[in-house]
C-alpha cells in the first residue's frame, strides 16, 4: 500500500510539474537564427541614436557574417568615418581606422555608437556566449513568450547576464534586459518588425534603451540580407588595413 | 507463365500457386490483376483457373535533349567601377611661446583611386598635395625676414598593384606597412621612413611615407606570414636647423669649429640599398603575438665630419642595421587591454662629440613599451603607456640621452553632439620635461569636422622636450573626407 501511495504521488507530481517541449539552449539557438541567418551573408545595418526622441546621429554599416563566430563590420556612412572596420573572430575583437592603418585590439563592451556596444552589432550568438534556463512564461503585447535567464559563459560575452523573452510560436526574440556584473540593469532591447529572410521570419529592428537615462535610445535596422561567397582573408586582422 | 527475359525480381511480386479451382462446366472465367513494380507492372490473368503472368517493362523516357552549354561568363577586366576617396585638412597654427605669432597656415589633400581588376586584383593610385601660406614646407621655416617659398609640395602617395590567390596577397609598388601595437611614438613601426619635420606630431598615416616595395603576405586561420623587400632607400625627413622643431642647441652648443650640418638632400650609404624583412603574426588563446625582423639602412643618419681648409661640415651617412622585435596585445579581466612592443637592434651608429673631435660609436639599442587601456567608464576612456629606450653606450647628449624613459597618460571624454576631447601628457623622467597635447573635435557635417588642438613642449632648454619649446602651438583647423 505504501509503495502504491508513493507511485501515485510520483505520477501526480510529474503530471503537475511544468514540462517544456524544448530546452533553453534550443530556444536560444532558434532565437539566434531569428536575428541572423547562418552561413556567409552580408547585411546593411543602420543605427539611429536618439535623445529625447530627437535623432542625434545616424551611422550605416555593412556587416559581413560567417556563421556565429566571424563577423566584419565596416562603417559606410557618415563619409568622415567611412572605412573604419570592426572584426570579430570568436572571443577576439579588433578595430581599424584608416588613420592608424593597422588593427588594434578592443573590448566587446566598448561602445560602437550611442547605446550600441561593439558586441551588439558584431556578435549575435547568445547560444555560445551564454548559458540559459527557462524561468517561466509571460505575455508581451498579447504574444506568449518564454522567459529565460542567461548567464555569460564566455569571456567575450558583451554582458554579464540577461533576461530574455522569446516568442513561443515562432521562437523569435521579443525583449532582452542586459545586466552588469553588479546586477545593475544596463539597458533593454526590444526586438520587432519580423520579415521573411531566406524563407524564415527574422527580426529586422532592435530598439536599445539606456536603463538609467531612458531618453537615450538607439534603433538598429537590418536590411538587404544577401548570401555571398567570402574569401577567407576577409576575416583576418592582418589584412584589415587598406 | 510468360516472362520476358528482361524481367527482374522485384519486391512487389508474390509468388502464388498456379493451380486454382476449376471453372464451372461450359463457362470461361477470366480475371485480370495488375501489380505495379519498379520497372513497370505484372499482369496476372486467370482464365478458367489457370494463371498467366506477363511482365510489362516501362519504356524508358527519352532523355531531354541536352541543352547547349552556355558560354562561360568571363569576368570583365575592370570588374567594378573605379572607387575614389579624398581626404583633406587645413589648419592655422599660432605659437604659444615667444608669440603670439602665426607659425603655419597649411592645407593638405589626399586623393586616392582604387580600381578592381578581374576577380582578385586591384590597382591603387594616390597623390598628396601640401601647401603652406606661411612657412616653407620643406624646411618648416618661418621668419619675418625670410622670403617664403609658396610652391606646393606634390607627392606620389600609395601606388601599387595587388593580387590575391589561395591565401596569398601580393602588393607591388609604393605603399605603407604598419607594424606594432602601441600608440604615439614609432617603436616597432620600422618599415617606412617617417616625416619628422614636426617631430612625431600628427596622424600616423600622414607621417608614414609610402615607399616602393614588394609585400607578400600569406594568411590562414589567424596566422599571417609577411615578407618584404624594399629595393630603394629613403631616409626619414628631419627638421632643419632653422625650424621651430629643430632642437635648440644653445644650451649645449656645437663646438665653434663645426660650421654647419649639411642639410641638403645628399647623403652617403654605408651599404648598397635593399632592405628585407618579415613578420609572423598570430593569436594564441586571446593574445595577439607578432615576431618581426628587418634588415635595413637606418632611416636616421649619423654624421661624419668632412674636413675643409677652414671649417668642418657634418655630412649625413646611413648605416645598415638589423632589428628584431616581439609585440603582443590582449584583453584581461573585464575590458582591460594590455599592449607591448619590444625591439632590439644590436648595433646602431651614433655620434659623440668631444672637445676637438666628432666621432661615432656603435651601440646596441633596446626599446620596451607597455601600454594599458582601462575599460570605458560612462564616457571616459583612460590609458597609460610606459616606454624605455636604452642604449648600451654613451652617445652625444645633443642627439638623445642614453636612457630615454617616457610615460604617456591618455584621456578621452565623449561630449554631446558627437564631440570628443582628448588629452595626453608625456613625461620624460630623466630630464623632467613634458609634452602636453589636447584635442577637441566636433563634426560639422557628414563630411567635415572641426579640430582645435594644442601641443606644448615644456622643460629646461636642454631637456628632451624643452629643447623644442619654440614648437609649442595651438591649431584651429578642419578635416574632411569623401568617398565615391
Amino acid at each position: 500500500m505504501n509503495f502504491m501511495k508513493q507511485v501515485l504521488c510520483f505520477v501526480l507530481i510529474s503530471a503537475t510539474a511544468p514540462t517544456f517541449a524544448q530546452t533553453a539552449s534550443e530556444i536560444i539557438k532558434k532565437a539566434d537564427e531569428g536575428r541572423m541567418p547562418g552561413g556567409d551573408i552580408t547585411v546593411d545595418v543602420t543605427v539611429k541614436d536618439f535623445k529625447n526622441k530627437t535623432l542625434n546621429k545616424e551611422t550605416t554599416y555593412k556587416v559581413y557574417n560567417r556563421g556565429a563566430q566571424k563577423s566584419l563590420v565596416e562603417t559606410v556612412a557618415p563619409q568622415r568615418q567611412k572605412g573604419r572596420k570592426l572584426l570579430m573572430i570568436e572571443s577576439d575583437l579588433w578595430f581599424m581606422t584608416p588613420d592608424i592603418k593597422r588593427a588594434t585590439r578592443v573590448s566587446f563592451q566598448q561602445r560602437l555608437t550611442g547605446e550600441v556596444a561593439n558586441g551588439d552589432i558584431a556578435s549575435v550568438n547568445f547560444a555560445d556566449d551564454y548559458e540559459g534556463t527557462i524561468a517561466g512564461s509571460e505575455k508581451i503585447k498579447d504574444q506568449d513568450c518564454w522567459v529565460l535567464d542567461l548567464k555569460a559563459s564566455k569571456k567575450k560575452a558583451t554582458y554579464q547576464s540577461l533576461k530574455y523573452w522569446v516568442t513561443k510560436d515562432k521562437l523569435l526574440p521579443r525583449r532582452a534586459d542586459f545586466f552588469a556584473t553588479s546586477g545593475k540593469l544596463l539597458k533593454r532591447a526590444t526586438y520587432g518588425n519580423p520579415k521573411d529572410v531566406f524563407g524564415a521570419p527574422r527580426i529586422t529592428t532592435i530598439v536599445i534603451q539606456d536603463a538609467v537615462q531612458t531618453t537615450n535610445e538607439s534603433v538598429i535596422e537590418y536590411a538587404n540580407h544577401k548570401r555571398e561567397k567570402f574569401d577567407d582573408s576577409l576575416f583576418n586582422k592582418d589584412t584589415l588595413a587598406p | 507463365m510468360l516472362l520476358k527475359k528482361s524481367f527482374l525480381p522485384i519486391h512487389f511480386i508474390f509468388i502464388f500457386s498456379i493451380l486454382l479451382a476449376s471453372p464451372s462446366e461450359g463457362a470461361v472465367s477470366r480475371r485480370t490483376r495488375k501489380i505495379v513494380c519498379k520497372r513497370g507492372f505484372i499482369r496476372i490473368t486467370t482464365i478458367n483457373g489457370v494463371k498467366k503472368y506477363s511482365c510489362v517493362v516501362k519504356k524508358k523516357k527519352d532523355k531531354a535533349p541536352v541543352a547547349e552549354k552556355a558560354p562561360e561568363e568571363t569576368t570583365p577586366f575592370f570588374s567594378a567601377p573605379l572607387r575614389f576617396q579624398a581626404n583633406w585638412w587645413g589648419r592655422v597654427a599660432g605659437r604659444t611661446v615667444g608669440g603670439p605669432t602665426v607659425a603655419s597656415n597649411r592645407y593638405r589633400a589626399f586623393l586616392e583611386g582604387e580600381q578592381d581588376i578581374k576577380e582578385n586584383s586591384k590597382f591603387v593610385f594616390g597623390t598628396r598635395v601640401t601647401h603652406d601660406l606661411m612657412s616653407n614646407i620643406q624646411s618648416n621655416e618661418y621668419r619675418d625676414d625670410f622670403s617664403r617659398d609658396r610652391s606646393p609640395e606634390i607627392d606620389l602617395w600609395n601606388f601599387f598593384f595587388e593580387t590575391k590567390h589561395k591565401g596569398f596577397r601580393v602588393r607591388l609598388g609604393q605603399q605603407q606597412v604598419a607594424w606594432g601595437e602601441t600608440f604615439g611614438f614609432f617603436y616597432a613601426d620600422l618599415v617606412n621612413p617617417k616625416d619628422l619635420r614636426e617631430r612625431s606630431l600628427g596622424r600616423l598615416s600622414d607621417l608614414r611615407l609610402p615607399v616602393p616595395m614588394a609585400n607578400v603576405q600569406w594568411t590562414s586561420e589567424g596566422l599571417s606570414l609577411q615578407f618584404l623587400y624594399l629595393p630603394f632607400f629613403s631616409p626619414d625627413t628631419n627638421p632643419t636647423p632653422r625650424s621651430d622643431f629643430f632642437p635648440k642647441l644653445s644650451g649645449v652648443a656645437l663646438p665653434p669649429w663645426i660650421k654647419s650640418i649639411d642639410t641638403s638632400s645628399t647623403y652617403k650609404l654605408d651599404d648598397s640599398p635593399g632592405d628585407v624583412g618579415g613578420r609572423i603574426s598570430t593569436t594564441i588563446k586571446g593574445v595577439d603575438v607578432a615576431l618581426l625582423y628587418f634588415n635595413y639602412l637606418d632611416r636616421q643618419p649619423y654624421y661624419e665630419a668632412a674636413l675643409y681648409p677652414s671649417e668642418v661640415i657634418l655630412k649625413r651617412r646611413h648605416k645598415r642595421i638589423q632589428s628584431s622585435g616581439l609585440t603582443f596585445s590582449t584583453e584581461v579581466g573585464d575590458g582591460w587591454i594590455i599592449r607591448s612592443e619590444n625591439v632590439y637592434t644590436p648595433s646602431r651608429k651614433f655620434n659623440t662629440i668631444t672637445n676637438k673631435q666628432v666621432d661615432t660609436t656603435n651601440s646596441a639599442q633596446q626599446v620596451h613599451v607597455l601600454g594599458i587601456d582601462a575599460p570605458k567608464w560612462e564616457k571616459l576612456q583612460l590609458g597609460l603607456q610606459l616606454s624605455l629606450d636604452r642604449l648600451a653606450e654613451d652617445v652625444d647628449p645633443i642627439q638623445r640621452p642614453k636612457d630615454l624613459k617616457l610615460s604617456t597618460f591618455r584621456m578621452a571624454y565623449d561630449l554631446p553632439e558627437e564631440s570628443v576631447i582628448e588629452a595626453m601628457v608625456t613625461q620624460d623622467f630623466d630630464s623632467s620635461s613634458q609634452l602636453i597635447q589636447a584635442i577637441y573635435s566636433r563634426p560639422l557635417s557628414d563630411i567635415h569636422e572641426l579640430e582645435i588642438y594644442w601641443d606644448q613642449f615644456m622643460g629646461d632648454e636642454t631637456s628632451f622636450f624643452g629643447q623644442t619649446e619654440r614648437a609649442s602651438r595651438i591649431y584651429i583647423g578642419f578635416r574632411g573626407a569623401f568617398n565615391g
